[in-house]
């Protein structure tokens, strides 16, 4: 097995406006950060570990708010 | 990213050796999808799972007269797995997002023959799809606080 750790994360954007998402990333996402999905950006502003991580993957769930829509 | 280093990436298929993950490779279609296009509609039948392998796609559920999005579901999710195990409705409908994705299919008629060639991967895919399940469960119950 790989000693590459991957991360599944759990989105849930501030305000309720937004779904949510679910997206595997290659590094752990910190305080601060700003991520892109469904064509917008949103800061992080918390990460929690949802799960234990599980051979080489770990399970994080990240607070996070709106911040632009993607640049085209 | 290469179809191998994405299905290295794909929880569903963590712990599976180089070789399966080739077994599952040679199973794997490749389809583009447009902005808005559903490849999945809720209360039909499919047989068909599908993994993101760029952009992102909606889950959301059609009442009456609306419908509600749950989730957006980008590189590396796993889209229609139910179908694999209770052969059932689509309980959801999936479309993709505004700049459209890139997804890999897999038949469930071909998954299951190659896990009757190699109990293994049945084994591990389904142990890792009961993760799937509790994650998406707990990411649910923080989306509705």
């Amino acid at each position: 097995m790989s000693d590459e750790i991957f991360y599944k994360v759990s989105f849930v954007v501030e305000g309720g406006e937004h779904p949510g998402a679910i997206i595997n990333l290659d590094e752990r996402p910190q305080v601060g950060d700003e991520v892109t999905f469904d064509g917008r950006t949103f800061a992080v502003l918390e990460v929690m570990e949802l799960m234990p991580t599980i051979g080489n993957f770990g399970f994080l769930h990240v607070t996070c708010r709106y911040v632009r829509d993607e640049e085209e | 990213m290469s179809i191998s280093s994405l299905l290295k990436r794909v929880q569903l298929f963590a712990n599976l050796d180089q070789l399966e993950l080739e077994q599952l490779e040679a199973i794997c279609q490749e389809i583009s999808v447009n902005p808005g296009e559903l490849i999945i509609e809720q209360n039909t039948t499919g047989k068909e799972m599908y993994i993101v392998a760029d952009g992102s796609m909606e889950v959301f559920i059609q009442g009456l007269d609306n419908e509600r999005s749950l989730v957006v579901l980008g590189k590396g999710q796993v889209v229609g797995e139910m179908a694999l195990i209770d052969q059932g409705y689509r309980s959801a409908s999936v479309r993709a997002t505004r700049k459209g994705a890139k997804l890999y299919l897999i038949e469930s008629d071909a998954f299951y023959q190659l896990c009757d060639e190699n109990n293994h991967i049945g084994f591990v895919v389904m142990r890792n799809l009961a993760i799937d399940i509790a994650f998406k469960l707990r990411h649910r119950n923080l989306a509705e606080l």
